[in-house]
């Protein structure tokens, strides 16, 4: 492996990309045939008009969307935080609700596209580094695209997160406490489940755009002395 | 740049081309042209050495400083 990596390092780093960008369609494939399935799932147990309004929260979905807060009925200023693999909603709407599976379909969109358009970049950022050629032209262009991907597809991930949570907390929230399920609180008591959606910021990502703009910065240091090496005589 | 590189005067003094300069100096033609052409950047205190010795001239000669710059800045 070292002596592998010694010799060719790019073509290494190209071929473990290649192999990510088939794991990426292979994951893509699973996770359609994944959504297919469970929504065949749902129309059996649901054969009419009534479809289920699926809410999934943390823990049990790929969208780490909504908090679920669970308080008590009465408004009273005890606060109990659900385990999320103890807290499941399913409310049974009248009608097909295709504004949840948008936001899902967005996130999804937003999650898959950003990956293969990440892979794609990497791959263009590599290819001419296999020709010893570092400090190609556009690096630097590409590598602040890369930067920007990152943090605008990041922010945007956190918006169809919180628009998500908003329209579900707008559905479960204005169901009468009684239609709701009453999950019953670590002492026994009956408490009503209520969704609060919550910004879901990944700092580390957004730091992380900001590295590929200092990269960028870097590379079009490089570039210039390049250039300069290259004019003197 | 504000300074010129005198080289095509020189050649001509000294009665030389492009291509036997860049063969008694060992450098490519390419890099001559950079000099020639004024699109340099800096140049190496060997390849002024060489200059010189072929050319049979100062520093002084082959270098000008000019207070207008030139297009190539």
């Amino acid at each position: 492996m070292f002596t592998l990596l010694k010799k060719r390092p790019v073509r290494k780093v190209r071929q473990m990309l290649d192999a990510a960008l088939f794991g990426g369609a292979a994951f893509m494939l699973l996770t359609l045939i994944f959504i297919a399935s469970h929504s065949a799932g749902y129309s059996e147990r649901f054969p009419d008009t009534h479809w289920p309004v699926k809410l999934m929260f943390k823990g049990f979905s790929h969208i780490p969307l909504t908090q679920v807060d669970i308080h008590q009925p009465a408004g009273s200023q005890m606060y109990i935080e659900a385990q999320p693999s103890s807290v499941y909603l399913s409310v049974v709407r009248e009608r097909k609700n295709g504004i949840l599976l948008g936001f899902e379909l967005a996130w999804l969109i937003l999650t898959v596209g950003t990956f293969f358009f990440i892979v794609y970049l990497l791959r263009k950022i590599f290819i001419p580094m296999d020709s010893n050629e570092f400090f190609d032209q556009k690096t630097p262009a590409r590598l602040r695209m890369l930067g920007w991907v990152i943090i605008v597809t990041s922010l945007a991930r956190s918006l169809v997160t919180y628009c998500y949570g908003l329209y579900a907390s707008s559905l479960v929230n204005n169901i009468p406490e009684a239609a709701r399920a009453v999950i019953p609180d670590p002492v026994g008591r009956p408490v009503t489940p209520f969704i609060e959606p919550v910004v879901d910021i990944a700092p580390f990502t957004l730091f992380f755009g900001l590295v590929m703009f200092a990269l960028a910065i870097a590379f079009q240091k490089g570039l210039d002395l390049k250039h300069e090496q290259s004019l003197t005589v | 740049m504000a300074i010129n590189v005198n080289l095509d005067m020189m050649l001509v003094k000294r009665k030389m081309s492009l291509t036997e300069l860049s063969e008694r100096m060992n450098i490519t033609m390419t890099n001559l042209s950079i000099l020639k052409t004024g699109k340099a950047r800096a140049i190496r205190f060997s390849t002024l050495e060489a200059l010189c010795r072929e050319l049979q001239c100062q520093p002084g000669d082959l270098l000008e400083y000019t207070s207008a710059p030139s297009e190539n800045n």
